[in-house]
């Protein structure tokens, strides 16, 4: 009872405080919850999902298999193959979306093959439909990804190309469906559902077409490892490549893993930055609880002198502050797991058409209650060690009148001037009483660190995304041409070189390669000085390569190891001569010269593909003036459009990734300000209630609270100032290392950002220009401040 | 005919109590005069640290009206509250109530920076010989928490006179001294006086009192007595001492 009698009164009297607390760890808790929702229900919902279609433990994409079932038995004769399925699918190349032309590997699956493994979603993206009729003839289901990625909605058109524009079949977009393979819209390729019927007729229309290059039949070989299988999911690959004649119909193979990575590499880089941004704001919750904390210690010292005149003992005392901020501690975080189901199911809705899937909203208990458990005892264990100091607290000298004066000499103590005085006041009182603000400057340091954190993501990222898009290339470019017809190339190369300052330009194929049995997407380029190099150099000889960290952890060699390349039956040794950066196919990916290829390509069994490849080359070009490009592309798409097929180095996943960063930008700078905030208003308020005698005597001299207020405010202003150069400093530090080892989840190994001096300061000018303009509205109440409280009524 | 530096009419402050009224200042009518050394006197609760906010316009009263020099004061906006406070205005109080982050030299400088009159460097200069004047030269660069309570109160009085203010208003600026350091203050104030500052003072203290030129007597917020008193001179300090008492017991002090 004599506890809750105290803990009622000190509530009332810390009020403001304890809502502020509260406040700060519901947001907290909120952060986290849905952080680890996001990311829980992610990977939960998209392995459930991907289990449900079957997928295997690796799946090899065929085509033109004379017989499927022969090479299902080959693989099944595989030691350590637990099974082998097929799936039928159509490899589309090139169709239309609402008119919108895009270039890209499209599998269209029969709905009747897929009705149990899919789930189709309501209309309007917000749930699953449990009883879904099914694409009527005509009609096709497409990822959510595709409303964001081609603004393509119910009701659309949807035209594949099967043989150039002579044949073109037409569907009508019917709704949405789940896609766990291909549904985000990080992935390049694309699966569609189709009526059974329209796919019998689709087979026959593509087979009849005999285009390969834009249309083709083949399967989905899902490829399933026994459960006592030790092998690691690469040398599981490469024996069933060696074992079997899959290589020859094989387009490409994706490892069950390597598909769940694709789908959440959205999910899994936001959720680790928003998880180290809650780590930021609990240090920066647990500086304010501790300078709050000894605040109130300071206040209070008579009352709690006081108590221990009364017989209350030090135990029971730093109980009483405790219980005190658990009470805000407690609700905060109730209030935050309440609300955080709804902000995850914003979210989701929010980002649905780019992550593909309807993500479930709840809050996983079991990981949730696990990191409330270990905030809350952190912070119990914080707030006890806080509390230490009433152990100092003895009845004499609280009756002597509290806690000894406040020394305030110091050696940084600057001359007061007449010109810039409330500058000089501020600055006089802020390294006076340098210890209040110790806590407020450490806050400075991390939230000015975090916003510089998200200024260098956005200035690596650049303003059309360029920068993301040149780490998923395996050289820089502004544009590129494909020719579909190479009699126009020496004009369309003149039109070019007569309308842009073109700084270089290269050609360059992909095409899939083997390493060391695992298969990964091969470059080949003319002029491989142009691979984004990062270490060692590049391929410069026929017999050498480069590959990126990802590709370079996964086989376990580096610069210097040799390894065997298989190309088209072909094997050749390589020796690594550089780790290059480039992020397609989630660093998968590896790069060689047009020697080194043809090195691959001789004694081909199959001569023409070798040909046909170089045919394929495309060549890519680097402008003097960036800002030319879309002129230029558009100049040749009039001209030559008919001979050739324009890259613009963009993409359509770019949006949902700007959108995606720009909300979490956004989100950030709310919480930061929120956060500084309430540091300036509990700083600030203790260092009011502090200053009050001091305030009255300015006011008694002929001060104006405007002046006061100023100087108030400028002292806040100084200690963000002083936090942010810091918070810079080690932004700049340590930023490439921090979201480096984020960004390899989507095999982005080097991120390098460089700012303009102005992009560099900004957060520093935002975090202090918070920090002046709430101290000064948080000193409002200098005005109530009357000198009268000076003069003692005898 | 001396000239009058603050005047009141029927100035009156009362506050609310248990549904009723009660008046701490009531109807108060008087006038300070230039080149006084003017004394409140009263009981404790009389009113007279009320009449000093009043007077100081620190206070705003609650009817009745306070001139400074003919301008009425309390119903001034804070900016020109402020001026007034800067520019005709200097404060003593009990306590020494220096800004504690400031050396003492600091304050009284601080303090000069408000009036525009002088230059920094003059502010610097005379800041420096008014604490020598008060005897703190040697203390002038060091924090309040550094100095004595008589070194500060020292300070506190060249700060208030910095400005060469119309009007140093003392609220029991030796409650907080021991003897010596009474002396100390009260000789500083009487040569300031001699010098031609106007000075109230609200005090308790007898031996403060006999300083005064001119002594008012408060009680139940009324001034209900005035004893004028020449010039001091330290060799008639006992006899003004008794002439003081004999009127303050005529007061029932």
């Amino acid at each position: 009872m004599r506890y809750l009698t105290l803990l009622r009164a000190n509530c009332k009297s810390q009020k403001g405080s304890l809502i502020g607390v509260l406040t700060l760890i519901f947001i907290i808790t909120i952060s986290l919850c849905a952080t680890l929702a996001i990311w829980k229900n992610s990977n939960v919902h998209e392995r459930e999902l991907i289990e449900q279609t079957g997928y295997g433990d690796i799946a090899w994409w065929v085509s033109q298999v004379p017989d499927v079932e022969a090479l299902l038995s080959e693989i099944r004769a595989v030691e350590g193959v637990e099974k082998a399925t097929a799936q039928e699918l159509i490899y589309i190349s090139r169709y239309y979306v609402n008119g919108q032309g895009v270039e890209g590997t499209l599998e269209v699956l029969s709905w009747e093959d897929c009705r149990n493994s899919y789930h189709v979603c309501a209309d309007n993206l917000t749930s699953i439909l449990t009883q879904p009729q099914g694409p009527a003839e005509g009609e096709v289901y497409v990822s959510p990804a595709f409303c964001s990625l081609y603004d393509a909605h119910i009701g659309d058109s949807f035209v594949l190309e099967i043989n150039g524009e002579q044949t073109m079949v037409s569907y009508t977009i019917k709704g949405y469906f789940e896609d766990p393979r291909s549904g985000s819209s990080m992935m390049g390729i694309k699966s569609v559902l189709i009526n059974g019927k329209d796919m019998t007729r689709l087979s026959e229309v593509v087979e009849a077409a005999e285009n390969p290059a834009v249309s083709r039949t083949g399967h989905m070989l899902n490829v399933y490892m026994t459960a006592d299988n030790d092998l690691t999911i690469g040398a599981f690959e490469s024996k069933v490549n060696s074992e079997t004649t899959i290589r020859q119909f094989s387009l490409f193979s994706y490892s069950k893993t390597a598909i769940i990575g694709f789908m959440l590499v959205l999910q899994n880089v936001f959720s680790g930055f928003l998880l180290a941004f809650v780590v930021v704001l609990l240090a920066v919750t647990m500086v304010i609880i501790g300078h709050s904390i000894s605040s109130s210690i300071e206040q209070d010292y008579v009352d709690m002198g006081i108590l221990k005149a009364l017989g209350f003992t030090q135990a029971d005392l730093r109980r009483l502050q405790l219980l005190q901020y658990m009470t805000a501690v407690l609700s905060g975080m109730a209030l935050g797991a309440a609300v955080s189901p709804l902000v995850v199911s914003l979210i989701n809705r929010i980002t649905v058409t780019a992550t593909g899937l309807i993500i479930p909203s709840d809050i996983p208990i079991g990981i949730s209650v696990l990191a409330i458990s270990i905030l809350l005892l952190l912070l119990i264990g914080f707030i006890y060690a806080k509390t230490a100091k009433i152990g100092r607290i003895t009845p004499i000298r609280a009756i002597r009148g509290g806690a000894e004066d406040v020394y305030f000499s110091s050696r940084f103590t600057a001359a007061v001037h007449r010109r810039g005085l409330s500058f000089w006041l501020a600055l006089r009182q802020l390294v006076s009483g340098k210890k209040q603000y110790i806590g407020a400057c450490l806050i400075a340091v991390m939230l000015v660190f975090f916003l510089s954190l998200t200024v260098r993501i956005d200035a690596w990222m650049g303003p059309n995304g360029e920068g993301l898009m040149t780490s998923f290339n395996a050289a820089p470019y502004d544009f590129g041409i494909a020719y579909t017809d190479r009699s126009k190339e020496a004009e369309i190369e003149s039109f070019i070189a007569e309308h842009a300052a073109v700084k270089g330009s290269f050609q360059q194929m992909m095409t899939r390669g083997v390493i060391d049995g695992v298969e990964y997407l091969m470059y080949v380029n003319r002029n491989p000085e142009y691979y984004n190099l990062i270490e060692g150099r590049t391929c410069k000889y026929k017999n050498e390569l480069v590959i990126t960290e990802s590709v370079a952890q996964e086989l376990s060699v580096w610069t210097g190891d040799t390894v065997h390349i298989s190309y088209t039956g072909q094997e050749r040794e390589f020796l690594v001569s550089g780790i290059y950066q480039c992020a397609n196919d989630m660093g998968g990916n590896f790069g060689i010269s047009i020697e080194g290829f043809a090195r691959l390509c001789e004694e081909d069994s199959n001569p023409d593909s070798a040909k046909d490849s170089i045919v394929n080359f495309s060549t890519y070009y680097l402008l003097e003036e960036p800002a030319q490009k879309n002129t230029l592309c558009e100049m040749l798409t009039e001209s030559y459009g008919e001979w050739i097929v324009i890259d613009e180095n963009t993409w359509g996943g770019l949006d949902s990734v700007r959108s995606a960063l720009s909300s979490l930008t956004v989100f950030m700078y709310v919480i930061t300000m929120i956060f500084i905030m309430v540091t300036v208003t509990l700083t600030g308020n203790k260092i009011l209630y502090k200053e009050q005698r001091d305030l009255g005597i300015y006011k008694s001299l002929g001060f104006v609270s405007g002046r006061l207020r100023l100087a108030f405010a400028l002292r806040f202003g100084l200690v963000a100032v002083a936090g942010a150069v810091p918070g810079v400093a080690i932004s700049a530090f340590f930023t490439d290392r921090l979201v480096t080892s984020l960004l390899k989840m989507c095999g982005i190994s080097r991120f390098s950002s460089s700012l303009s001096p102005f992009q560099a300061v900004l957060p520093a000018i935002i975090v202090s220009g918070l920090f002046l303009v709430f101290a000064y509205l948080s000193a409002g109440k200098i005005k109530k401040v009357e000198a009268g409280m000076l003069i003692v009524e005898t | 005919m001396k000239t009058t530096v603050i005047k009141t009419t029927d100035l009156c402050k009362s506050f609310a109590n248990n549904g009723g009224q009660n008046h701490i200042l009531d109807m108060v009518n008087l006038e300070i005069f230039q080149g006084d050394f003017t004394v409140i006197m009263g009981p404790s609760g009389a009113g007279k640290s009320t009449l000093l906010y009043a007077l100081s316009g620190m206070d705003k009263p609650t009817g009745g009206e306070v001139y400074y020099r003919e301008q009425a004061i309390s119903r001034l906006g804070e900016r020109e509250m402020a001026a007034l406070r800067a520019n005709e205005f200097g404060f003593i109080f009990q306590q020494a109530h220096l800004v504690s982050n400031l050396t003492l030299l600091e304050n009284v400088v601080v303090t000069g920076y408000l009036n525009k009159q002088r230059t920094a460097q003059e502010v610097r200069v005379r800041a420096e010989k008014l604490l020598e004047q008060m005897h703190v030269e040697g203390a002038m660069n060091r924090l309040p928490s550094q100095v004595s309570g008589g070194e500060a109160q020292r300070a506190a009085i060249a700060r208030a006179i910095m400005n060469e203010p119309g009007m140093v208003f003392a609220d029991e600026p030796t409650g907080a001294l021991n003897k010596h350091n009474t002396q100390e203050v009260l000789k500083l104030l009487t040569e300031l006086n001699a010098a031609g500052q106007n000075i109230l003072m609200v005090t308790h203290d007898i031996k403060a009192a006999v300083r005064a030129t001119r002594l008012l007597y408060l009680e139940d917020g009324r001034i209900i007595g005035e004893m004028p008193l020449p010039p001091y001179r330290s060799e008639d300090a006992r006899s003004r001492e008794k002439q003081v008492d004999a009127w303050l017991s005529s007061m029932e002090w």
